[in-house]
């Protein structure tokens, strides 16, 4: 339970020449909803591709709770932003939300009915059920967040790494998320959230990161959202966006 | 009736027919995934790359050896997605046109080496012009052996490694967030998808090839929703296009491959007519508005 | 990984120049050397010309004209040299276009041999698309002699009277030739005078000497065969016990060894082997013995004679 959920140690990655991210070290500890934000071109959905193992760094290491990723990999899923994916694809919810268990299953294992009896239930937590046999080319944003959600889910991970979720999502979807999120936590699960809007930081976030290719901080929100660090980030502009808030209670 | 018969009374056409039909089989079905991995065009960048390749084996050996014919297509094949992907990863130019570079590349070394040929007696016996249009017709028993082995590996391979391919071709990044060792499969398709072109090459020949690959797939998505539907529609579709396409081509005295391609685009047309013309078209992603009424959030957990 | 890719392009050029590197020797004398297309027609010149004039082919032995794509080398001494000798009749198949071009621009120096033949002696469906390998037929190859020794006479009139004694000489052999054949031929029995081949390059040899002939491809190479053809050959050599076909020196055998499978199809008992290798478009390699008309000739009917006897 002590073992931080993730924890990054010198993590340079970088696409040619240029660096997306650079000596990162940051530790997540397990428990908590962490937001990861900083501003365009910061390197947050790097990271978290980076800590999923779809990107190889060029120097540094990152542990998943104390282990290398191919040792911890099965207990860790990743919620990709909806564009990542040709929605124009022969499935139906219910089958992409399988897709999620098949890390289980052999090379030769076919989804049993307990398998998909969890799917059933995972699109029914996120209130999709009656969509379970709609083809997904079919699905509005928010519908589609929900499915790659509910196949998150199907995985029964200890650590969920979510790639913008509230992006362009209706708001019954985002709070519907929001809940499935702080229940996941309060049940033990670790969220690593990419989150674009600062304004909803504070409320949704127990911890932040402020990422600009460097890790400018990392902590509980209310250290991390300060003006000077805010503006070390975002320029004058985020100065701006933290003192609106600051001045409400 | 004893289909073994039919060689007797027809064996010319039986031969082009079973030919054809594997052919199409394994085509059909392999060419459907690389549809849907947006990856359509790679079929027909092969085959112009194998080109060369074919005459360079010829080159390399003097005589008409056909097994140093298909490791040099193979071999060139490869090479040239290789060099796509070098190309896309490591410079800045587009997927698309790094496609087109190399294949007219590749395809304009093998005039060169073709125009070298021609002074070549012993090339005209090797029937290396047949390989750029196809000459299904003269399909020998020798090369169904081929042939079926060629489909046996590809369903043999689709059928055990289905759910990895699936979750490969839906989300690349999820199959390799879940540990599926995704380059690894990436290579057998790879692997198999230039087989079957080179294959196929004295079937269809280098510009055919491609419809070859593409059309079962393209028309098996007007028909079904699931990825595992769609593959092995695409694969059944190939396998009767020829059938059905040597057939006509029998009885309308015209040549094999190109009435096979004819087929499958008037089938493709077909499909998109009765599946699809008068269906409004539902709109799909990015949209932030939601049909709220479709949604039911009675579901939604406990807090 | 960029030392392997520069390698790599660096050997691109290497085999680029294997490619156009393929030389051919350029006449010792361009003021004396004539071009012509095909061996055959090569041949033909050289028995007019004598010592007088150096002659080179375009396409070498074993070459098929019906597909020879001319290169940028090629075309370079198609428009370069003294005078040109073609077949016509639409047996250089991808040159036809340009041939026929020079031939309108420059009458004195682009000439088809052909081009004497009267019509009614051209085999072939129509005159659009004629069947052009009159050099079968020793006696009509023969006629074929005229234009080139008229053309000789008009560029070089001192030696009119050797060319034209050299024309007669010339049409004399052709005579003989053709009477050797009957000669020869006639051992076959006439109801085994059936002769399968890849394609219909036997039409006139057919015609002049008493055989059947059956093509699969039809007259130019550049068809593809279709399946009914196929099946209607073989079924001609089933019904008629033929027990040889023929491979062409410069045609895919693939269609041979098709039809010879499909009619072990249709009759198990059906004995049919490869009668050896005929000479059609072109002539044999030098040593051969068919390097020139007369000994491709009569190759060809020895292979027949040995096959269908």
């Amino acid at each position: 339970m002590n073992t931080p959920a993730i924890e990054i140690e010198d993590l340079t990655v970088a696409y040619g020449e240029r660096p997306a991210l650079w000596d990162i070290d940051l530790k997540v500890p397990s428990g908590v909803m962490m937001g990861l934000i900083g501003p365009n071109g910061a390197g947050k959905s790097t990271l978290i591709k980076t800590v999923m193992g779809l990107i190889t760094p060029a120097a540094g290491t990152v542990r998943i709770f104390g282990k290398p990723l191919s040792e911890t990999g099965s207990r860790v899923a990743y919620v990709p932003q909806r564009s990542s994916v040709d929605w124009d694809f022969p499935a139906t919810v219910l089958d992409v939300a399988l897709m999620g268990s098949f890390g289980r299953l052999g090379l030769l294992g076919r989804p049993k009915r307990a398998d998909r009896q969890t799917a059933r239930d995972a699109l029914a937590r996120v209130g999709i059920s009656n969509l379970a046999n709609r083809p997904v080319n079919q699905l509005s944003g928010g519908q589609q967040q929900r499915v790659f959600l509910a196949r998150a889910l199907v995985q029964k991970a200890e650590l969920y790494l979510l790639d913008e979720p509230f992006q362009g999502v209706d708001a019954a979807t985002e709070s519907l998320i929001l809940d499935l999120l702080r229940t996941i936590r309060s049940e033990g699960g670790t969220v690593v959230v990419v989150h674009h809007d600062l304004q909803t930081v504070a409320d949704r976030f127990d911890q932040a990161a402020l990422l600009k290719v460097k890790l400018l901080a990392s902590g509980p929100v209310d250290e991390v959202m300060t003006p000077n660090l805010l503006q070390k980030a975002y320029g004058a502009t985020g100065a701006e966006l933290i003192t609106s808030r600051v001045s409400q209670p | 009736m004893n289909p073994l018969i039919w060689w007797e009374i027809n064996p010319a056409l039986a031969t082009v027919v079973l030919g054809t039909a594997l052919l199409g089989l394994a085509t059909g079905a392999l060419g459907s995934m690389a549809v849907l991995r947006r990856n359509s065009l790679m079929g027909d960048a092969l085959s112009h790359a194998a080109y060369p390749g074919l005459l360079a084996g010829f080159l390399l050996n003097g005589t008409k050896s056909v097994a140093m014919m298909v490791i040099g297509a193979s071999l060139f094949a490869a090479l040239a997605q290789w060099l796509t992907g070098f190309l896309i990863r490591s410079t800045r130019v587009r997927p698309d046109a790094a496609l087109a570079l190399v294949m007219g590349c590749f395809f304009g070394f093998g005039m060169v080496l073709q125009s070298h040929l021609q002074q070549n007696p012993s090339a005209a016996q090797a029937g290396l012009k047949d390989y750029l249009f196809g000459q299904a017709g003269l399909l020998l028993e020798e090369d169904i052996a081929l042939l079926a082995t060629l489909a046996v590996l590809v369903l043999l391979a689709l059928f055990v490694g289905w759910s990895r391919w699936k979750i490969i071709t839906f989300d690349r990044a999820h199959a390799v967030s879940l540990g599926i060792n995704v380059s690894f499969w990436d290579t057998l398709y790879n692997f198999l998808f230039i087989l079957s072109v080179v294959i196929g090459l004295q079937v269809a020949g280098v510009v055919l090839m491609s419809a070859l690959l593409i059309m079962p797939g393209c028309a098996a998505r007007y028909w079904t929703t699931r990825m595992s539907a769609m593959v092995t529609l695409a694969g059944a579709s190939g396998a009767i296009l020829g059938v059905a396409g040597t057939f006509a081509s029998n009885e309308l005295s015209w040549p094999p491959g190109p009435t096979i391609v004819l087929l499958g685009f008037s089938w493709l047309i077909l499909s998109f007519l009765v599946r699809d013309f008068r269906k409004k078209r539902t709109s799909y992603s990015g949209f932030s508005q939601d049909t709220s009424s479709s949604l039911n959030i009675s579901g939604v957990g406990a807090k | 990984m960029k030392t392997g890719r520069r390698r790599f392009l660096a050997g691109i050029p290497g085999l680029l120049a294997l490619g156009a590197g393929c030389h051919r020797e350029n006449p010792s004398n361009p003021e004396r050397s004539l071009l012509a297309t095909t061996g055959l027609v090569a041949d033909l010149v050289r028995r007019i010309a004598g010592p007088w004039w150096e002659v080179q082919a375009l396409m070498g032995p074993g070459i098929d004209p019906h597909t020879f794509e001319p290169s940028y080398g090629a075309l370079r001494r198609l428009t370069s040299a003294k005078m040109v000798f073609f077949h016509g009749l639409h047996l250089e198949g991808k040159m036809a276009e340009v041939l026929h071009r020079l031939e309108e621009r420059e009458p004195h120096r682009y000439h088809a041999v052909t081009s004497q033949i009267s019509p009614s002696r051209i085999l072939g469906e129509n005159m659009e698309t004629p069947d052009p390998h009159v050099w079968m037929d020793a006696l009509l190859w023969s006629e074929c002699l005229g234009p080139i020794t008229k053309a000789l006479c008009e560029a070089d009139p001192e030696n009119t009277r050797d060319y034209l004694l050299r024309h007669s000489d010339t049409v004399e052999s052709m005579t003989r030739l053709d009477e050797q054949i009957r000669r020869l031929v006639a051992a076959i029995p006439p109801q085994k005078r059936i002769l399968i081949t890849a394609h219909d390059a036997f039409a006139y040899f057919g015609r002049a000497y008493g055989f059947r002939v059956e093509g699969v491809q039809g007259i130019s190479t550049a068809t593809e065969a279709t399946l009914n053809r196929l099946e209607a050959v073989a079924d001609i050599l089933v019904e008629n016990r033929i027990r040889a076909v023929f491979v062409e020196s410069s045609v895919n055998p693939r269609t041979l060894t098709k039809i010879r499978e499909i009619a072990k199809r249709l009759d198990h008992d059906a004995q049919i082997a490869e009668g050896g290798t005929l000479y059609s478009d072109s002539l044999g390699d030098p040593g051969s013995g068919a390097e020139t008309h007369q000994g491709m000739m009569l190759a060809n009917v020895r292979t027949l004679v040995e096959a269908l006897r």
